[in-house]
């Protein structure tokens, strides 16, 4: 059984000037061990994708017309609450595009650390090397422990100190890393990271991901990475899909997928990177005809499938 | 030699140490001795790693943090204590675009509105009357690749790309000589990155602007850049053209900056050898 089976996935958003279909039949599996890269336009899908799988969107504004979500097994779409509250943060780790999101400005790092590892170890006291019967304070110390422990690993100095500061003491990379360490700190199976290197600098990000690739191999989980990075698909992931408005236009493991794109627009992606080696004198968009050229090709494909 | 346009001279920041509710947090020295000279037309860029000081050099080129030591110099003038109507004319010359084009939007306004109020602060000292605010924003729409059907819509309705793009409109409103651009494009993917990294080109071109450019994309940096810096711990490394700092740079930061960039060929890739 996959651990992710995303299959036939369409979903509709709604607004006053009514429905809007957004995600046009999405087919994707995550196997344990493997690290998907899912890359594409703006406003492609990727973020409501991810939020589907821990079923964050907003039922007001999000309906889902068709396909499932299989997570382990368990039909995402239509578990109760209760099951999907314990499975966020627990099983399924998520690093959310939007940081402001993330953090609650009135209290401290150290705090917000420690009741995602409490929540995790309700189900799973053995991430904190405990067995569930200790008292309330010792496995609040132990959450205090792990916490400190992972930060340090991220590269984040003086992590016991840095415990007891407010999100804007710390810089957008230092944030960022905490909201990485906090989607860790459950030692979820599947992990949802949405952008998470994008406000990082180089040097970070590549500390990072090292530390996902190590997860991988050691724990064996399945990653879902969103990025706009191709350099870090290609380094990280054993596997990339491609979004275009709502659809995945190419799939596959990374090494075909960059090194011989099949599809049009992959290809305009792979021409619209600029390289810090070279000084380039152009670089490529996406205008009008080459657009055209993209739509023309996704009917064909569209057209032949339905053949 | 004529004045640069923006000179940050022996410029030092220190985070005070403050008193809070559960104890004290202390004093931190975010920035020491900068010293950076930006002539007008040309495009400065900043690297360096997070934390090392980059939003906090920008606060104080905006004049919204007061420097521990040293200054900064917008043509000629300090940044800082200019009263009411200084420190509006200063903040017209001199505009900034955020990394997040979500956050710094109003859902609630149209684009015609969110542009439009920029104009209603500054519309006199540029000489527009209100009744050509429209005509303005429907120029400044065109400039940069939106068309009129987009006049009244509101942010939710726009991709990220466009909605970068209505935040460099905005920014443009009211003819600022310099602009900051703090992470634009790393939030967009790179086809539309491509698009707005040579609109701004473009507008240069035409318009004369001056860039400071803040980018974790060394590439991105390389593609814009007639000059970068490197920053590290709050001080300047090495500051040069861009191709010769790139291509030779002097310090070990800077090249384990550049040997840390994420290439694009999976072949290239240390993490799969190992796995
Ligand atoms: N709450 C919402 N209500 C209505 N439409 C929405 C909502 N959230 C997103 N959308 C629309 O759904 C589409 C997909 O959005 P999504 O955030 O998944 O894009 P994305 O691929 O993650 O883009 P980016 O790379 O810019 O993050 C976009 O066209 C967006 O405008
Ligand atoms: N309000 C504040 N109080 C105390 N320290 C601060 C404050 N703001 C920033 N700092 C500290 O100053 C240093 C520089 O922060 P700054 O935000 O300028 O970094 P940056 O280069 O912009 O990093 P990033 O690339 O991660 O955004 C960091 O160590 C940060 O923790
Ligand atoms: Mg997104
Ligand atoms: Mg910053």
């Amino acid at each position: 059984m996959a651990l992710l089976d995303i299959s036939d996935l369409h979903l509709s958003m709604r607004s006053f000037e009514g429905e809007t279909p957004i995600l046009k039949g999405i087919d994707l599996t995550v196997e344990r061990g493997q690290i998907w890269g899912v890359v594409g336009e703006t406003g492609s899908g990727k973020s409501l994708t991810g939020l589907t799988i821990s079923r964050l969107l907003p039922t007001t504004t999000a309906r889902y017309t068709g396909g499932q979500v299989r997570f382990d097994g368990k039909d995402v779409l239509r578990a109760s609450d209760r099951e999907m509250r314990a499975l966020r943060g627990g099983r399924i780790g998520m690093i959310f595009q939007d940081p402001t999101t993330n953090l609650n400005p009135s209290f401290r790092i150290g705090t917000q650390m420690v009741d995602a590892a409490l929540h995790a170890a309700r189900d799973k006291p053995e991430i904190l090397g405990l067995t569930g019967r200790e008292s309330r304070r010792a496995r609040r110390r132990a959450a205090w422990d792990a916490s400190v422990a992972l930060l340090e690993s991220f590269g984040l100095h003086d992590a016991a100190d840095r415990m007891t500061r407010f999100p804007h003491e710390f810089s957008g990379g230092m944030r960022q890393r905490v909201l990485i360490a906090m989607a860790m700190i459950g030692q979820p199976d599947l992990l949802i990271a949405d952008e998470p290197t994008t406000a990082l600098d180089v040097s970070v990000q590549s500390q990072i991901l090292r530390l996902i690739h190590r997860l991988v191999e050691e724990r064996n989980i399945g990653v879902m990475f969103i990025t706009h990075n191709l350099g870090v698909v290609a380094q990280l992931c054993s596997h990339v899909a491609v979004m275009y408005r709502g659809r995945i236009v190419e799939r596959g493991p990374v090494t075909s997928v960059l090194k011989a794109p099949e599809h049009i627009y992959t290809r305009a992606l792979m021409d619209a990177i600029p390289t810090a080696r070279a000084q380039m004198d152009t670089l490529r968009g996406i205008d009008g005809p080459l657009r055209d050229r993209i739509e023309a090709e996704i009917a064909a494909t569209a057209k032949e499938a339905a053949a | 030699m004529s004045t640069p346009l923006l000179k940050i001279e022996g410029l030092g920041h220190v985070y005070g140490a403050r008193r809070g509710l559960f104890g004290t947090s202390p004093a931190f020295r975010a920035l020491t001795g900068i010293d950076i000279s930006i002539a007008r037309g040309e495009s400065f860029g900043l690297v360096g790693e997070s934390g090392s000081g980059k939003t906090t050099l920008t606060r104080n080129i905006l004049g919204l943090e007061r420097p521990s030591e040293g200054h900064v110099l917008f043509d000629g003038h300090p940044v800082i204590d200019l009263g009411r109507g200084g420190e509006r004319r200063l903040r017209r010359r001199m505009q900034i675009v955020f990394q997040d084009p979500q956050a710094s939007l109003d859902p609630r306004m149209t684009i015609h509105d969110t542009i439009a109020e920029a104009l209603v602060v500054h519309g006199p000292d540029l000489g527009i009357a209100r009744s050509g605010y429209t005509r303005r924003v429907l120029d400044l729409l065109e400039a940069v690749g939106l068309g009129r059907e987009h006049l009244y819509r509101h942010p939710h309705e726009f991709s990220g790309g466009q909605r970068q793009r209505i935040n460099i409109a905005r920014a443009l409103a009211v003819e600022p000589e310099l602009l900051i651009l703090d992470e634009p494009t790393s939030a967009l993917d790179v086809s539309v990155q491509a698009d707005i990294l040579n609109l701004l080109q473009r507008l240069q071109k035409e318009l004369g602007l001056t860039y400071f450019f803040i980018s974790h994309d060394l590439g991105v940096i390389r593609y814009t850049c007639d000059r970068v810096a490197v920053i590290e711990r709050g001080r300047i490394v090495e500051q040069g053209p861009v191709a010769e700092i790139f291509d030779t740079p002097s310090q070990e930061y800077t090249r384990k900056l550049m040997d840390a960039i994420p290439d694009p060929d999976p072949d290239l890739s240390p993490l799969r050898r190992l796995g």
